[in-house]
């Protein structure tokens, strides 16, 4: 499969690396994804929490799903710059926390970059990623990224807010059929 | 009833596609097992001991005509004749085909119906009060916030993959008829001075670790249910347990945060998220209500005189008339209307089985009494509301034929049973067959209304579909070594007295568990003072007798 990722519904080449080296999740997510750990050809570099601190380039924020909303401001507020995309670890796709990981950050004052998803991160998931508020989107190594584009209109409607709606049913049944 | 617009019968033919397709990249190998597993049990498809299993939501439990002849077309079509009704007022098929399901979803569409997170770890199909909207004994409807419910649950992009699954429950009667303090959320509706309010119980539930809800918000309003309830959702998505399967539902994080500092947590969500996008106005709410109206007038005095003289007259006639009606006929919100329970607990049928005919027969006689609607309950019957006093006994003629009129609606024989053994690839035993036996053995009608309503629940195993915690009896089918024992408890309740019941003793082979009830019921009717109830008489007596009763052994 292509090295690639959905930025928005565009389909982009993936351009980075991944710190620190064998680190526990750093080396599953080189098996997950495309990406690999301190790869050479790669133009950003995703940095942990832990590492962001002495991070040369603090662009790339990765964090697990489980991550306090907090303890990652506390960190980006000690290293004094904020990341541009914050990528949220998903170790298996039936851990859900990222998705409410997303919400949070998503209405954090102190940030207002964006959010991408990665690790087990497949086509079948990709609707509710975008609905929760993930900007880019980086699926496992073996998903096809057309269908993960295709999937991204899974639903004309939505039945409650989040944070990227299409039409909600329920205001659009309010405008069409007053009560 | 709610009504689809435009945009439902779109949304829900785009996820039959999704369905579809996925099923099909599944078939076809594109789709590794372990990955369709989530995606099948959020459309309601299990695969049990002999096929897949489908479950298809009936949102609170109400259904109209069309809908049930389109069940029972499906049963008849892609099943072997019958289906079966769910404690959580679903409708289940044994039998179906895995690559005809998206076939049967597309079906379902037709008449606005769909197996839409009837399963999996999501926010389940909500549940409530089988006589919502017609019982003489609420505060209010309660189906409009049902509704509301199922709409903010459909396909919630954030809770689609929690700890664990998630069942919500409403109720606005008096006895809380929808268990609300044995689920993950109940909400009991209130009425204070006039003004509708929610009392909201999180933590409750059975399985493993059965547990009471505690009361974490108390008259919360309207406009701020879905925003408190997302905050509750969202709480236990980030903290609820994932390392171990048996302790992920959300009573196991309630009771390890204290329901105090759980509700705190919550309110410093709620806080945040109140008048945000969920708030919702007084014209959202009127909307959904607008669904829900009463569906027949009130009587002018003349014809109610007529229509009681007339019911009264068809009771005089006939005894067994007059004992169905005492039995199995519910009063209404409406003076001179009746709601009748169509009992699925005759002998020789497994409790909450209905075949095709029965059910085509129904819709017919739903079309001719009952408006052209039909509930399902969790006690896995089903209910004909709004029928007028004196059409009765056209009523009960019409379903004697049918077997649908047992009147045992709430007695000892009217036993809530889940499938087990014989479909459930979980179950430690079977529940079916136990269920014939304690039929068999209280088969005398009048002894059993002598004693008085009785919940005996049966679960196949630990995950208590059969909701054996809170029957009065309880039933709960355990291995021993490869062979069907059955653990009995007593003293359960799901109703507003809400307990746990106690487990009697060392489990009891499948031979002797219908005699073992016989004998807690003897020590009750030896041991019960006038009038006294079941729960009454154990509450004052204690257990000790019965466990000698039950495990004494026989004199040799
Ligand atoms: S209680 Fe157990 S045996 Fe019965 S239906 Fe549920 S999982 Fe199956």
């Amino acid at each position: 499969m292509p090295n690639q990722h959905l930025n928005g519904s565009t389909i982009e080449n993936n351009q980075w690396s991944i710190a620190p080296e064998a680190a526990e999740q750093t080396t599953r997510l080189a098996e997950q994804t495309q990406l690999q750990v301190a790869d050479a050809s790669a133009t950003s570099t995703l940095q942990t929490l832990e590492t962001w601190a002495t991070a040369a380039e603090k662009k790339n924020l990765l964090v697990s799903g489980d991550a306090e909303v907090a303890d990652i401001e506390a960190a980006i507020g000690a290293a004094g710059q904020a990341p541009e995309v914050i990528f949220i670890d998903f170790p298996v796709f039936t851990d859900g926390r990222g998705y409410s990981l997303a919400r949070l950050l998503k209405r954090a004052e102190w940030f207002n970059g964006k959010l991408a998803a990665i690790g087990d991160v497949l086509q079948d998931q990709v609707y509710f990623f975008w609905r929760c508020g993930f900007d880019v989107i980086v699926p496992r190594h073996d998903q096809n990224i057309e269908n993960c584009q295709k999937a991204l209109n899974s639903f004309s409607h939505v039945y409650q807010p989040a944070v990227n709606n299409p039409a909600t049913k329920e205001n659009k049944a309010l405008e069409a059929e007053p009560a | 009833m709610y009504q689809y617009n435009q945009v439902d019968h779109q949304v829900i033919k785009e996820r039959v596609a999704q369905f579809r397709d996925q099923t099909q990249r599944f078939i076809n190998g594109e789709l590794p097992l372990a990955e369709y597993l989530p995606l099948r049990l959020q459309n309601g498809l299990y695969v049990q001991r002999h096929a897949p299993m489908l479950r298809v939501a009936i949102p609170y439990g109400l259904l109209n005509s069309a809908q049930v002849r389109k069940l029972a077309h499906i049963a008849r079509e892609y099943d072997k004749g019958y289906a079966h009704i769910s404690t959580r007022q679903n409708m289940q098929f044994n039998w179906p085909a895995l690559e005809q399901v998206p076939d049967i979803l597309e079906e379902l569409a037709e008449v606005e119906m769909h197996a839409i997170q009837t399963s999996g770890n999501c926010i389940r199909n909500v549940t409530t009060d089988q006589f919502a909207g017609v019982a003489h004994d609420e505060v209010t409807d309660p189906r409009a916030v049902c509704e509301m419910l199922r709409q903010w649950s459909t396909f919630h992009p954030e809770f689609a993959f929690l700890p664990r699954k998630f069942k919500i429950a409403v109720s606005a009667d008096a006895e809380d008829r929808a268990g609300v303090k044995v689920h993950d959320i109940g909400i009991k509706v209130r009425r204070d001075d006039g003004k509708i309010g929610y009392d909201i119980y999180v933590g409750g539930g059975l399985g493993r670790t059965p547990m009471i809800g505690s009361l974490i918000k108390e008259k919360l309003e309207g406009e701020f249910l879905l925003p408190y309830l997302e905050a509750i959702l969202r709480i236990y998505n980030r903290y609820g347990r994932r390392d171990n399967k048996y302790k992920a539902r959300i009573k196991i994080l309630v009771k390890a945060l204290t329901p105090e500092v759980f509700a705190e947590r919550v309110q410093q969500e709620f806080e945040i998220i109140k008048d945000g996008d969920l708030h919702t106005s007084q014209e959202k709410l009127e909307y959904y209500e607008s669904f829900f109206k009463l569906l027949v007038e009130p009587l002018t005095a003349d014809t109610l005189s007529s229509v009681k003289a007339t019911l009264e007259a068809d009771k005089a006639a006939d005894p067994a008339f007059a004992n169905w009606v005492q039995r199995n006929v519910r009063p209404h919100k409406l003076d001179g209307y009746a709601n009748v329970t169509l009992s699925l607990k005759c002998t020789d049928i497994p409790p909450g089985d209905v075949s095709d005919d029965q059910l085509d027969a129904i819709a017919d006689l739903a079309d001719e009494f009952s408006k052209g609607q039909i509930r399902t309950t969790h006690f896995q019957n089903m209910v004909l509301t709004d029928v007028q006093e004196d059409q009765l006994k056209a009523l009960y003629s019409k379903l004697v034929p049918l077997k649908l009129a047992t009147a045992n609606t709430g007695y000892i024989t009217d036993i809530i049973c889940c499938p087990g053994g014989d479909f459930c690839a979980l179950a430690n035993a079977k529940s079916i067959p136990v269920a014939a036996d304690i039929q068999q053995v209280f088969d005398d009608q009048d002894y059993i209304y002598d004693l008085g309503p009785l919940d005996l629940n049966i679960s196949g195993c630990m995950n208590a579909c059969g909701h054996h915690h809170v029957g009065h009896i309880g039933i709960l089918g355990v291995d021993k070594k490869g062979e069907e024992f059955y653990q009995l408890s007593v003293g359960g309740s799901s109703k507003d007295n809400a307990s746990i019941g106690k487990i009697l003793g060392p489990s009891i082979s499948r031979e002797d568990i219908a005699g073992a009830v016989k004998k807690v019921i003897d020590v009750y009717v030896e041991q019960r003072h006038e009038g006294e109830d079941f729960l009454s008489t154990l509450e004052r007596i204690g257990t000790a007798e019965m466990k000698e009763r039950v495990y004494a052994k026989p004199a040799s």
